[in-house]
């Protein structure tokens, strides 16, 4: 079998998949669901002889493995905090544990509030400390200075997260509940927060959050308040500041996926740290190995999130491929990534993020060769380099609006038939933008008097690119709000997309068999 | 001299000295017409906020306008029922239910005619 068509992570992430789906959909007891992975791995090694029946053996064995996986992310430990919850209503919850999470500082209608996630370890009960887990959000209503890795002690109220809108797809309990945390705790301002032990010793995240900080301090200082918070979506991944008529904008012209750290991001760091090692006098090895060590850095940095996850692999993949002078099969590293997400957790296969995200490279790998043929075949004067450019543009951002269109119309309740034309002016500018931000940090860091340099390209690109966004918003039909879209349109979408997807890969291959035919016939 | 810089030196230097051309550039002329930024700063200003037209808005649109609740919604459809077409943004802050701070929250974001 030829390296290109050797993809055996796509078919083991489907049924992985399917299984979480599956124990979602269906009320399987976990006895049965190990019965089933049970005979199906004995069937499989039964007819290890006849490679199709096996396959089919093993992959169901995966499936209920997927299945299981989820149940076991699902149940709660014994020692679990949330059973002596309902004891604590309208009382002082005090708990002991580990900040595991960067610690924010965000507004809220009682000033600024300090939040983070902490790792409870013990709560305080009549009967004294007890040893718990569990993991709960906290939130501080007063700005105090905490960090990550800290042992601490703080008494609120504990309750379940709020639903904010009952009619509306999203819902707040369930986000916490991918994360693993099913309770908030509310701190009052005058509330006393003890920092028990400050943690010691190297540590590869607070190392990450420690140069995040530095970061925002400087993109704080060089910057105006809105400009600084839409730069630390962009680069560091702090979304939660950014204004909402920007965030609206950017949603409304369909370009919002540019505020989420993703491949095109990740590209252009990689890029960059790559063009940076290449000035030091290295081999070329290490250059790449270098180049993947920052990348998980900055997947650390920026909070790693789903994208951030799927193009860091993708992207260390690509280069470790260079390393080892082997090429990559890309719908194989995009199963491999979205097998490892969902290992880190399956929860990820409903979060919107991940449904995006995988699904935009699906489309972007599948259609966007056909899109620019045809393209070029229309426009005959595709020979000139600057209209190749503007075809793959086109190409790329059609590509991908088409794989998750559905998705936002069902989400979202917009479509944005204009988003192509706003990616075409929006891509180049944000890869200028992170450029020149990463550049802002970097050299800021060393010769802070360069800042105001760095400050002032970056204050003209980005009110440059926000204007440009705020008048593609201004044409007629650039979007349309849609009441509800039906889980059932979305389905039957995506059923002629993946047809269509099939039919013109199948087509494809019957044709180049075909003129591989008729050359064989010739000699 | 140029030969003495590799294809990537040269791309990284470039890039460096057209950021600190660009940057000194600006950074003279904001110092020498000020008036400039206020052009240049249009994220920190009103003038990009998509508003919302109070005399053909629903309750939905009014609803999801920011600061405006159920009870301001409401309370700005019954005024529109009982006087019509609204003529000015400041008539709502006769309304019962709209506190000043409040209004001036909201009021960015709302037009008679936009």
């Amino acid at each position: 079998m030829s390296n290109q068509s050797y993809r055996p992570f796509i078919v083991i992430v489907l049924a992985f998949a399917g299984g979480i789906f599956l124990h979602g959909v269906l009320s399987v007891s976990f006895m049965w669901w190990v019965l089933l992975a049970s005979l199906n791995c004995l069937l499989c090694a039964g007819f290890y002889r006849r490679k199709c029946v096996a396959t089919m053996f093993l992959l169901i064995a995966v499936l209920c493995c997927g299945a299981l996986y989820m149940q076991s992310v699902q149940t709660l430990p014994k020692n679990h905090f949330s059973s002596i919850v309902k004891y604590y209503y309208k009382k002082p919850f005090t708990i002991q544990g580990v900040i595991v999470s960067e610690v924010e500082k965000r507004t809220s209608f009682k000033g600024v509030k300090t939040t983070f996630v902490c790792d409870v370890m013990r709560v305080k009960t009549k009967w004294g400390w007890k040893d718990k887990s569990g993991k709960v959000l906290v939130n501080i209503f007063r700005d105090i200075d905490l960090s990550y890795g800290q042992d601490i002690e703080l008494a609120g109220r504990i309750h379940r997260p709020f639903e904010f809108a009952k009619d509306s797809n999203f819902s707040y309990q369930d986000l916490l509940a991918r994360k693993g945390i099913t309770h908030i705790l509310s701190v009052k301002a005058r509330a006393k927060v003890g920092v028990m032990r400050v943690p010691a010793g190297f540590s590869f995240r607070r190392l990450a959050l420690k140069v995040k900080h530095k970061g925002q301090a400087l993109l704080n200082q060089a910057l105006t308040a809105n400009e600084s918070a839409l730069m630390r979506a962009i680069l560091l991944g702090d979304r939660h500041d950014i204004p909402s008529h920007v965030r609206e904008l950017f949603q409304l012209s369909g370009v919002a996926h540019v505020l989420a750290i993703s491949g095109l991001h990740i590209g252009i760091v990689s890029f960059l740290f790559f063009m940076l090692l290449k000035l030091l006098p290295l081999p070329r090895l290490w250059q790449y190995g270098l180049t993947i060590l920052l990348l998980v850095f900055y997947a650390f940095l920026t909070g790693g999130r789903v994208s951030v996850v799927r193009s860091t692999l993708m992207s260390s993949v690509f280069i470790a491929s260079f390393i080892m002078e082997k090429e990559t099969e890309v719908f194989n590293v995009l199963s491999l990534a979205a097998l490892i997400v969902l290992l880190l957790n399956p929860y990820h296969l409903y979060d919107v993020g991940f449904q995006l995200s995988f699904l935009s490279v699906f489309s972007i790998v599948t259609l966007y060769p056909h899109i620019s043929n045809f393209l070029k075949r229309i426009c005959l004067a595709g020979k000139s380099r600057c209209v190749a450019h503007l075809i793959q543009s086109i190409s790329v951002s059609l590509s991908a609006y088409l794989g998750v269109c559905g998705l936002i119309a069902y989400y979202f309740q917009i479509i944005t038939p204009l988003s192509v034309l706003a990616n075409i002016i929006v891509i180049p500018l944000i890869a200028v933008i992170v450029s020149v931000g990463m550049g802002l940090i970097l050299i800021g860091s060393i010769l802070p008097s360069t800042i105001f340099a760095f400050a002032l390209c970056l204050k003209l690109l980005l009110n440059a690119m926000v204007a440009i966004i705020f008048l593609c918003v201004q044409i007629p039909g650039a979007y349309v709000r849609l009441e509800t879209v039906s889980l059932r349109i979305v389905v039957y979408y995506y059923v002629l997309f993946f047809i269509v997807i099939f039919v013109k890969q199948f087509l494809g291959k019957v044709l180049s068999f075909g003129v591989k035919g008729e050359r064989c016939v010739k000699t | 001299m140029i030969s003495y810089f590799s294809r990537q030196e040269r791309l990284v230097l470039s890039g460096l000295v057209m950021i600190l051309v660009a940057g000194s550039v600006c950074s003279v002329v904001f110092k020498r017409y000020p008036q400039l930024q206020n052009i240049v700063n249009v994220m920190d200003t009103d003038r990009l906020i998509l508003k919302t037209n109070i005399n053909t808005a629903n309750y939905e649109e009014l609803v999801d306008i920011p600061y405006i609740g159920p009870a301001t919604a409401n309370s700005i459809l019954e005024y529109r029922q009982a006087h019509g077409v609204i003529q000015d943004i400041s008539e709502l802050k006769a309304l019962p239910v709209v506190r000043l701070e409040n209004y001036k929250k909201f009021s960015v974001y709302i037009a008679v005619n936009p």
